[in-house]
């Protein structure tokens, strides 16, 4: 048994620092610094109906 | 013009304002960092603790025997997990500590760094030796669940700063602000005395194995969390609730703002009477260090629970307005 928790613990060592490597990764590339854009968004959205001319130069679309 | 109402309401604590300074944003990215980390390790080194919690002395010699060479691997991975804790996570708490002690001044962070060194270095020489009890899990706890109340915390201070002041909620937090503090102060500087007097009764007098988890009980008990943030959140609910309601009367604002007193005044002295009734318990060693600290995490997430039902109450007081408005209109 002490044989398997040699070779597994080093294993979770290593998940764990991976995990927590790409979080702080994912923190300072500035991922959470605007949560509410996303949501935001699909009411910003501009759905007036328009014809195509207008609506041509429309980067969203 | 409705979602834009509704979009309102949903306006969250937890997105940073537009407008953060730049050191106010890195401020904020190391906390969360700080608060996901410790979480992360939390879990982690829970797990690993939990063969310590399995042994007795009843068992079979030879499972015994397997157990504690499990253990005694499961406590090097815990000491290496919990060493970024206390010295990354846990860094803001030293800090506060040390410049606090250099002023000769008594805040929570020096409860906080005691109860954090107290339990770790004990845990850290018994993991070296090779027996005795550790106390990884509840260190880390212990950062993980302070660092939540304290991102809490700074999510609404944040919040509140860089919305739209407004003079009576304003002097409302000055005058508030001023009282908490000295609760604070009272409370801690009673709390760390206790905690002292009962380590050292059990050390001499009952038990000196059981003084340890008492001492870092008594002073996980003694972190007024709750208390620290129980004028930032009823502050923020305050404002959210302007933001929401836009331009109140005077009588109105007036309303509110007594209905923060009493919310704040609620969450301090409800947290403060908490903590009195758990203390004597941790005193005669009833609380083991986690549950003290699962106990901190409790109050600190009903302080910010009692200011949102302030919101949510705010808001339903201003539909029902509204709607009397469009009955007696239509």
């Amino acid at each position: 048994m002490t044989g398997s928790l040699l070779l597994l613990l080093p294993i979770a060592l290593i998940f764990v620092l991976l995990i927590g490597a790409l979080f702080w990764w994912a923190i300072f590339a500035g991922q959470f610094d605007d949560t509410q854009k996303g949501g935001e968004s699909i009411l910003m959205d501009d759905d007036s109906p328009r014809d195509s001319e207008s609506s041509s130069g429309d980067e969203r679309r | 013009m409705k979602l834009y109402i509704a979009f309102m309401r949903a306006m969250s604590i937890f997105s940073p304002p537009k407008n953060l300074s730049d050191t106010d944003r890195h401020q904020r990215r190391h906390m969360l960092a700080r608060l996901g980390l410790a979480w992360l390790a939390m879990m982690q080194v829970m797990m690993f603790a939990f063969p310590g919690y399995l042994r007795h002395e009843g068992m079979a010699p030879d499972n015994l025997e397997l157990l504690d060479q499990a253990i005694f691997l499961m406590n090097w991975i815990s000491l290496l997990m919990t060493v970024p804790v206390v010295l990354y996570c846990a860094q803001p708490v030293w800090a506060g500590a040390l410049s606090r002690l250099a002023e000769k001044h008594i805040t929570m962070d020096v409860p906080v760094a005691l109860g954090i060194a107290v339990a770790f270095f004990p845990s850290a020489y018994a993991t070296w030796v090779g027996r005795g009890e550790v106390y990884f899990d509840s260190v880390v706890m212990f950062v993980a669940f302070l660092l939540t109340a304290r991102y809490l915390e700074l999510c609404a201070r944040q919040a509140v700063e860089t919305g739209e002041g407004n003079a009576a909620i304003e002097a409302f937090r000055a005058s508030a602000s001023v009282q908490a503090n000295r609760v604070a102060f009272w409370f801690v500087t009673i709390q760390v005395v206790l905690a002292i007097v009962a380590g050292a009764v059990w050390w001499f007098f009952i038990d000196p194995d059981h003084a340890v988890p008492v001492l870092v009980a008594m002073f996980v008990m003694s972190c007024p969390c709750a208390m620290a943030m129980a004028v930032p959140s009823t502050v923020s609910a305050a404002h959210a609730t302007l933001a929401v309601r836009g331009p109140l009367s005077d009588s109105e604002v007036a309303a509110l703002v007594s209905d923060a007193r009493r919310v704040t005044r609620q969450n301090l002295y409800g947290s403060v009477a908490w903590h009195l009734l758990m203390t004597p318990l941790a005193a005669i060693g009833l609380v083991a260090p986690w549950v003290a600290a699962l106990s901190m995490l409790v109050s600190s997430l009903v302080v910010a629970g009692n200011a949102w039902r302030m919101y949510r109450q705010q808001l339903r007081a201003s539909d029902v307005a509204e709607y009397r408005a469009a009955v007696t209109q239509g």
